[in-house]
């Protein structure tokens, strides 16, 4: 029986909201592998391996040529913890959604593809954490906040920098 | 020359240019109203219909323009022997009392018969190149319409017993007989053709006049009220059979009304038939239990041009239901948006639903609560008849305390006609039917990319040499849902479509979900659907009797979930690969739905929402030179720094151009650092067969070298050349 940490090994990228307040999480791309059972028949050092050199169009005639860098993966989206304060928004329960395609029809009123939502919860804390993956390709998303007492439901368009140790706030 | 003639010049020309026969078996229903007659085409599968003539002509030598109601029609499915088309309608004219003939352009010629029976005639129809007529109290007559024959154009009388009340009655396409409704009584009616005896069917539930019925090559029995236009089916699909009575009248659509009608329609011919052109019908997406499909009297809805729709775009059309694994959504256009389900649905809360409208209209729409495969429970109606307004309506939906915990479906009706039902069709607006799951608060959804979107998983199995890097041995579309209860993982979803086979070696496909043991998995609960598409998306098998197998390995106390032991099993294809050739454009064939819910909740914190999707080598096949012997399950292939599972040759690790270094946790890679499996977050166009990942991809060089700092859309379709990827 064997464990991955394979989560960890994702590189995390953090939002911080005021609102929806996100809080940076440092370590979650350490990866953490155990052991296998079984020895494999040959052992190859990791720093024996090629390193990426300076590399020109012109010096690299197929994917073959390439030299990746030692921790690239050839997945194509990161981490994405996200901690949640709606203590000002005057109780719960509410529901958060987020989706990666929408577009501003007027003022605070946007149209959304709820095709392309990537996270709904039930928040029953003012405070909560969560995690979604997010396709590296996309750079902004929008976070809504739906109640069901009748209160107006809020929307917020953020940035989510890839650099995995910038904060970004919002405030409503 | 006077205008006069010039005018029977012109005229009699017109009568020759236009008195072809149709070409084919059309679709369409033919309703002829009023006097002078205009000739309708009435789609019966949404009631839609448009004028297809308003002047049936005139006969030779007659110059009262706008001759007089053609009554009793009856298409002539008819070829000679040589394969030319002999299809003419044929009915009575009753204002001048002459049989005609109508050509494809619905123009009458008047018919030289012989042994007419005086009187007019509303009812007839055609069978076996001969037409059949009826007047109550009067009697039944046929009439050869074989030119070759002696008794051409001569009437005979069948019987004088006469008496039903009919204003119209059509052939059923598997048997010989005619079957009519009788306006008083409601009663079916089936008629011997030889004798005119009737036969009592019993009462259909509904009466009116019903002036056109019409049969479709499945034998479902079509009747329009004149009254109120509403048309009604009739199963006859199996008449006489035991058990397929009684026949009642169900409500199909809504057509034109009028006081005066006659039907007729190639009973040999579809409801649908794309040959005549893309469909312009929408129809829902539920399971077949919730009657989706046209067999089943399904919701559809015309689509037309500035009429009501739910969402950003309009609906595209579709032959039938999708009853496969795979919605219209993933079908020509992303059409099925409309629909925010934004607070969830928490059970006994007042939850909100955003319906996006292009207009105003009318919305319907009913949850199955209860999870039982219908809409049909107390209190499963939920919107009737609410008026909408353009742009967002935010509605309230209270979820009862009693609903099921499980997923289940809700269907939304939206167009300009009210009171439309859970069936049937609907002269324009669109259904969407979307999958729900009523929660508990507290829960969250994970979904990777979005509940709407796959991911690319593409494969090279030549592991562990080093392959081509054209990227597409074996490609997945992947989709994953988290739940979340308390921190804790509650249950993942996996969706995934087999997209393309670039390999002649062969491998299955397998889903690890890590740190999770196979004993915890609630297996009664637990859902595998996978299924074969036809080429529109649908199943070739009903969905409901998709095999519901046990993909879990027995062998592995790893959750490992084996999604095909060969994936040359799920298709098949005249070409070399599969949807690798630009030539060679098979359609998507294999798609799959798997949930896994747990027994207790499972620890969340060490989770990806990508989870574990890896290939390995099929029993009993050769898998490259590195290997004496068939490796087998032991091979294989994940993506990148993914630790092999316990089914898995470790010693097969290394071997060739492989560099694992399982002590630092360093997998599937080579000296160079490149992979043999990636994960691309679109849905991605993977290289042709033999064409480098570099050729069709140029950025991915900059993407490598930056360590990912630059191009990080190096996949989208912006960034692709053309002609390198496959189509």
């Amino acid at each position: 029986m064997k464990y991955l940490a394979y989560g960890l090994l994702l590189r995390t990228t953090t939002l911080v909201l005021v609102m929806l307040s996100l809080i940076a999480c440092n370590d979650a791309n350490k990866a953490q592998t155990s052991l296998p059972d079984k020895e494999p028949t040959q052992t190859t050092e990791p720093e024996e391996l090629a390193e990426p050199e300076e590399l020109t169009e012109s010096t690299v005639l197929s994917t073959s040529d390439l030299v990746a860098p030692t921790d690239m993966r050839f997945i194509s989206h990161n981490q994405v913890q996200l901690s949640v304060d709606i203590s000002a928004q005057g109780g719960i329960p509410a529901y958060l959604s987020i989706y990666s395609i929408y577009e501003e029809l007027t003022e605070a009123q946007w149209q959304v593809d709820y095709d392309s939502r990537m996270l709904a919860s039930s928040l029953i804390k003012d405070k909560t954490q969560h995690t979604f993956s997010m396709p590296q390709h996309l750079n902004k998303v929008l976070i809504q906040l739906w109640f069901y007492d009748g209160r107006a439901a809020i929307s917020r368009e953020v940035s989510v920098n890839k650099n995995s140790n910038e904060k970004i706030a919002v405030t409503l | 020359m006077t205008n006069r003639i010039i005018f029977i010049m012109l005229l009699s020309v017109s009568q020759l240019a236009n008195s072809a026969p149709f070409e084919t078996c059309p679709t369409k229903a033919f309703l002829f109203q009023g006097n002078p007659t205009t000739v309708y085409g009435v789609n019966l599968v949404t009631g839609t219909d448009v004028i297809l003539q308003d002047d049936v002509g005139n006969f030779d030598g007659d110059l009262v323009v706008g001759n007089g109601n053609v009554n009793g029609v009856g298409f002539d499915d008819f070829t000679a022997g040589d394969g030319s088309s002999l299809r003419y309608l044929f009915g009575f004219n009753t204002t001048k009392r002459k049989f005609v003939r109508l050509d494809s352009d619905f123009q009458q010629t008047e018919l030289a018969v012989t042994n007419q029976p005086s009187g007019n005639f509303f009812v007839g129809d055609v069978y076996n190149h001969h037409y059949y007529f009826y007047r109550k109290n009067k009697g039944f007559y046929k009439m050869n319409l074989d030119e070759a024959a002696d008794n051409y154009l001569a009437i005979e009388t069948i019987t004088t017993v006469a008496e039903r009340n009919l204003t119209d009655f059509a052939f059923h396409p598997s048997n010989d007989k005619l079957y009519g409704v009788d306006n008083s009584s409601g009663i079916l009616y089936e008629f011997d053709k030889d004798t005119g005896t009737t036969t009592d069917l019993g009462s259909t539930g509904e009466v009116g006049t019903f002036g056109a019925g019409y049969f479709d090559v499945n034998g479902m029995y079509y009747v329009a009220r004149n009254q109120d236009g509403k048309i009604y089916q009739i199963d006859l699909s199996n008449v006489g059979e035991s058990g397929s009575a009684p026949y009642l009248a169900v409500l199909f659509a809504t057509g034109p009304l009028s006081g005066q009608n006659d039907g007729a329609r190639c009973a040999n011919a579809p409801l649908i038939d794309e040959s005549e052109g893309l469909s312009t019908i929408d129809f829902g997406d539920a399971p077949d239990s919730y009657n989706t499909s046209l067999a089943k009297n399904g919701p559809r809805h015309e689509i037309v041009t500035d009429g009501p729709y739910l969402g950003r775009l309009p609906p595209d059309g579709e032959p039938d239901a999708r009853l496969g694994l795979v919605s219209d959504d993933q079908v020509g256009i992303d059409d099925e948006n409309g629909i925010g389900f934004v607070t969830g649905l928490a059970r006994g809360l007042d939850n909100v639903v955003v319906v996006n409208a292009s207009k105003s209209g009318y919305l319907q729409a009913w949850f199955d609560w209860n999870s039982d495969g219908d809409f049909t429970d107390e209190g499963e109606q939920i919107f009737e008849n609410i008026p909408l307004i353009k742009g967002n309506n935010n509605l309230l939906v209270r979820v009862p305390i009693t609903a099921e915990f499980s997923p289940s479906w809700a269907r939304f009706r939206f167009g300009s006609q009210t009171d439309i039902g859970i069936t049937g069709g609907a002269a324009d607006g669109e259904v969407e039917d979307h999958a729900i799951e009523i929660s508990d608060l507290g829960v969250s959804y994970q979904y990777y990319p979005t509940n709407g979107s796959y991911v690319t998983l593409a494969y090279e199995d030549a592991w562990p040499i080093e392959g081509d890097f054209d990227m597409n041995d074996v490609v997945f579309h992947y989709r994953t849902l988290t739940v979340i209860k308390d921190d804790q993982l509650q249950r993942v979803d996996v969706y995934g479509q087999l997209l393309a086979i670039g390999a002649q070696f062969h491998n299955g496909f397998a889903i690890r979900i890590p740190s999770i043991q196979a004993s915890a998995v609630d297996t009664s609960k637990m859902r595998y659907r996978h299924t074969k598409m036809d080429d529109t998306g649908n199943a070739i098998t009903d969905f409901d009797a998709v095999e519901q197998d046990n993909p879990i390995e027995s062998t592995s106390d790893e959750l490992i979930a084996i999604i095909a032991t060969d994936v040359w099993d799920l298709v098949t294809t005249s070409c070399e690969f599969y949807r690798t050739d630009s030539d060679c454009t098979d359609h998507i064939q294999f798609a799959f739905e798997l949930s896994l819910p747990f027994t207790e909740l499972q620890d969340a914190t060490k989770i990806s929402t990508l989870y574990d999707p890896f290939i390995f080598a099929t029993e009993s096949f050769y898998h490259g030179m590195v290997f004496d012997t068939q490796p087998g399950r032991e091979l294989e292939i994940h993506l990148i720094d993914i630790e092999p599972t316990e089914q898995a040759n470790e010693n097969f690790l290394t071997l060739a151009d492989d560099t694992s270094h399982p002590a630092s946790g360093r997998y599937y890679k080579n000296a160079n650092n490149l992979p043999w499996s990636m994960e691309i977050a679109t849905e991605w166009k993977h290289p042709r067969s033999g064409i480098d990942l570099l050729k069709a991809y140029p950025d991915f060089e900059h993407y490598v070298t930056t360590n990912k700092v630059e191009n990080t859309n190096w996949y989208l379709e912006a960034q692709r050349v053309v002609n390198k990827v496959y189509p």
